[in-house]
Parts: structure tokens; sequence; C-alpha cells
């Protein structure tokens, strides 16, 4: 009791309170002051990481020349990597990566090759953002050699930043046998963008459209039907694909089964746009009356490919009276494509309302 | 139209284009993408071309504006000043302007060389034949001086 305490200095008549007010500054100050210590001491740390870096990128990229070049070997540059930082080397090489291509890139592969094995061990645990990243080099600097191990990530039961991962690098390096194994893990994913998927499968080359054909007719049978997201990213790998032979198959699809999902039939018109040829209009003609206004659009797109003089009245139809001004942009687009014009001028002299829609699509006047 | 037509008789049509253009003739990489740059101008460099690397398409169009380099690689992502931009800015060919962008848009590579780029290159590239491409751009320049005007 008889020690010195810090408020000693204060008369005895000091109210309590003030005291404790006067304890919580001065907490506050001390804690403000360890904060800005801390902060001061992480900025140096940065500062000295970022110099660090500078210092090896700048004894790395002479040598990376070098190699590159032909005037040095790999291990010229490998033997100035120290173990604790092949990380850091990775990343330096990362932007070459997507730069280069060709003999260049084998060399490239060779500086990272010895670093691998490190790579894939951490691909296949630990913390997601650090196997994706591991997923991305193995696909940037790995070889055929890599693709078991991404396959065997598909089948498991990981979260979903590596399964997008361990996918984009399989349609990377993989081949059109993998592409079952992608359909599969799709429906695993809880968010998937439509046009990433259908880049990965079209990766795979041409080689990977019977089976994406096949999985667009969902012939693995109504027990384990494919979902419609599914059948539509094969729809869109195949039209990305230019492939010829599912001209027919989606003409068929669009025949023949009146509960095909609306994603599906739109993706289908699409596909028939771009690889259809002008008999399969009689398929695509039915769904400019679709009750869904975006299959309505792509029907009417299709038809600007695919169709006839005959479809010069349903088009203008859709042009004057649809309810989607989209759909009647679409309708005039495709009037243009199969240079139907009589009905575009007459829009345009009638003065419908319309009329501004088409205002870009009418030949200037010689 | 007739302005635009080359004399032929100025040109010396027997000349073969040399496989080495002059050492002084210079090339500004407008690049907004570091390691194209960087590895082109490694490659030009060691075959006696000074370059001058900007980031940005404005830089790119001042630096044009006060100096005539051999040949220009630009960027078709250029902040500032697309390379397509540059293209239209320069005279025709004066000097050639090679666009470099991404793989994949085949549709752009036609729509950028019918407005008058020199070539395109698509990245990923190989560095050896980029800088090939950009010096056969340079050895006609040199060949055939007077095909700008």
């Amino acid at each position: 009791m008889g020690g010195l305490t810090l408020f000693d200095w204060l008369p005895r008549s000091t109210p309590g309170p003030l005291l404790v007010l006067m304890s919580v500054a001065l907490a506050f100050f001390l804690l403000a002051g360890i904060a800005a210590l801390v902060a001061m001491g992480i900025h140096l740390f940065d500062k000295w990481l970022d110099r660090r870096q500078c210092r090896e990128r700048a004894a790395w990229r002479p040598r990376l020349y070098e190699v590159l070049m032909q005037e040095a070997a790999p291990a010229a540059l490998i033997d100035h990597v120290h173990p604790l930082r092949f990380d850091a080397f990775l990343a330096f090489l990362t932007p070459y990566a997507s730069t280069i291509e060709g003999n260049e890139m084998n060399h490239l592969q060779a500086l990272a090759r010895p670093f691998l094995p490190v790579v894939c061990e951490r691909a296949k645990a630990g913390p997601p953002l650090r196997r994706t990243r591991a997923l991305r080099r193995i696909g940037l600097f790995g070889g055929s050699r890599h693709v078991p191990l991404l396959r065997t990530i598909l089948q498991e039961d990981a979260p979903d930043l590596v399964l997008r991962a361990a996918m984009r690098e399989l349609g990377r390096l993989g081949t059109a046998a993998d592409v079952p194994l992608i359909l599969e893990t799709i429906d695993q994913l809880t968010d998937m963008d439509r046009r990433q998927i259908s880049s990965i499968l079209y990766e795979l080359g041409e080689e990977a459209a019977p089976v994406l054909r096949s999985a667009l007719v969902n012939e693995v049978g109504p027990s384990q039907e494919r979902s419609p997201f599914v059948r539509v990213v094969c729809a869109e790998a195949l039209r990305w694909l230019g492939d010829a032979p599912s001209g027919p198959t989606a003409a068929t699809l669009l025949r023949t089964n009146e509960d095909l999902d609306p994603e599906v039939r739109a993706s289908l018109l699409r596909l028939l746009r771009r690889v259809g040829r002008p008999h399969h209009a009689a398929a695509v003609r039915p769904y400019c009356e679709s009750p869904v206004a975006f299959v309505r659009i792509h029907a009417a797109r299709a038809l600007g490919s695919l169709g006839a003089a005959r479809d010069e009245a349903p088009l203008e139809t859709r042009l004057r009276i649809d309810d989607n001004r989209w759909v009647a942009l679409s309708a005039a687009n495709a009037l243009a494509e199969l240079e139907r014009w009589a009905p575009l001028h007459r829009l345009h002299d009638d003065s419908h309302p319309r009329a501004s829609l088409i205002a870009g699509l009418l030949p200037s006047p010689e | 139209m007739g302005d635009a037509l080359v004399d032929l008789t100025s040109l010396n049509l027997c000349a073969p284009m040399r496989d080495s253009p002059s050492p002084k003739a210079s090339i500004l990489l407008a690049l907004e993408h570091r390691p194209s740059a960087e590895l082109l101008r490694e490659h030009l460099r060691r075959q006696g071309h000074e370059t001058v690397h900007v980031e940005d398409g404005r830089d790119a169009h001042q630096y044009l504006e006060t100096e005539s380099p051999g040949a220009v690689v630009a960027g078709t992502r250029l902040p500032g000043r697309t390379g397509r931009e540059l293209v239209r800015l320069v005279p025709p060919f004066d000097p050639p302007v090679v666009l470099l962008g991404r793989r994949g848009n085949d549709g752009e590579v036609v729509q950028a060389l019918e407005q008058g780029a020199a070539d395109y290159i698509t990245r990923p590239f190989s560095p050896p034949v980029a800088a090939a491409r950009v010096r056969r751009v340079l050895s006609f320049r040199e060949a055939f001086p007077h095909a700008a005007a």
C-alpha cells in the first residue's frame, strides 16, 4: 500500500470518476503508441521485403534472358535461387510464362521444373488460396505428367476455389478424355461462370466435340440426367469450336424435346446460328413464338443466319408487335442479315414507333 | 487518290532488302505489358537497336511528335491512347506501327491491318520471331523510304 502509484501526484480530493477517466485515456494513449510502433514495424518490414524482391529480380533478370536466348544453361539461373525463395522465383517467372511460347517456353519450364515437386505437394493440401496458386503454377509450368494429380483433385471433396482451378488447368494440360470428369465436377460447384467453363472445354480442342455432343443430348440416361447448366456449357463449347456435326444434333433436340429448359433452348439456337445449315431453319422457326423473350431473341438471330424469304413476314411481325424491344431489335438485325430491306423501309416510312431501332441498319442511299 | 500513289521511279526496286537494318534505327516500344517490352527490348538491343519504352499512349504520341523512330511496337490495350489509335494518328507507315495484342481475336487483327498497322503480333509470342518481324518492318522502310509518302 505504501508504494507509489501513477496518480500519487494528484490531490487526495480528486474525484474517483476523474481518476477512472484519466486511467482510460492513458490506456488508450499507450495502445495507440503500441499500434503506431507495430504499423511502423510492418511498413519497414514490407519495404525491406520489396527491396529484397527488387534485388533478387534484378539479379535473376539478366540470367533469365541468357537462358531464354540459349546463351546459358537453366542451371546458371537455378543455382542463384535460394531453396527457400522458390516461391518468389516462380512468381517472377509467371508473367513471362503468359508472354512467350515455343522454344523459349520450354526453357522457362525447365527453369521451374526443379521446384514443381514442392508445388505439387502444396496443391494437394492446405489453405484453398495456396492450393489454387499452386495449381495455377502447375498449369503454367507443368505438363501432361501432372494431369493425374489434377484428376485426383477433381475427384476429391475440395473447396470450390480449388476445384475451379484444377478444372481450368486440366483444360490446359488434359485431353478430350477428361471431359466427363469436368462435366461431373461442374455439378459439385456452387458458383460457376458459363463462359469460364465453356472456355475450359474449348481448350481441350476438337477431339472433345463428340463427348460434348453426347452430353448435350443427355445420352447418360434419365437416371443421371445432365443438368441444364452442363448442357448449356456443352452447347457453348461446341459453338466456339465451330463443330459442324452439332448442327443436326441441335436441330433434332429443338424439334423433338418439348420439355427442354429455356436456357438449353437458347444455347441450341446460338449453336445453330453458328454451325447450322439453311435446312435447320425449320427447327428454329417455332421458337420465334416462344413465351420466353430470350428464346425469341436467339431464334430471331438464328433465322438471320439460316432463314429465307419466307421468314420475312414472321420477322417483320416480331419487329412491329413484339412487346420486348430486344426481340424487335434482333428481328430487325435478322432482316438486315437476310438482306430483306422492304420491311425495314416500310417501318421507316410509316414513322412506326420502332423506326428508331432500325436507324443504323438501313443501307445509306448511293 | 493520286497523292497516295507511290512514285515507283523513286524506289530502287532492285535493291535487296537488308537483313540487318542500320544499327542506329531506334524503336519505340509503347507497351503496357512489361514482360513483352522487356523481352523485345533485350532481343532488339542485342541486334544493335536502340529502344525507348513507354507505358502510356499519350507519352508515345508526345514522343512521336518530337522524335522519328524507325518503327513503333504498340500494345493494343495501351492506356491513354491505344495502339490502334496510334496507327490512326501517325502518317501511314511513317513510322510503321506494329501492334502487339492478345491472341484470340482474329477480327481485331484484320481490322488493325486494314487500318494501316504494319504487322500484328499476338501474345504469347516467340521473342526472336517477334523481333525478326519488327526488324523486317524496319528493313522494308529502309529499302523503300518513300513508300510511306
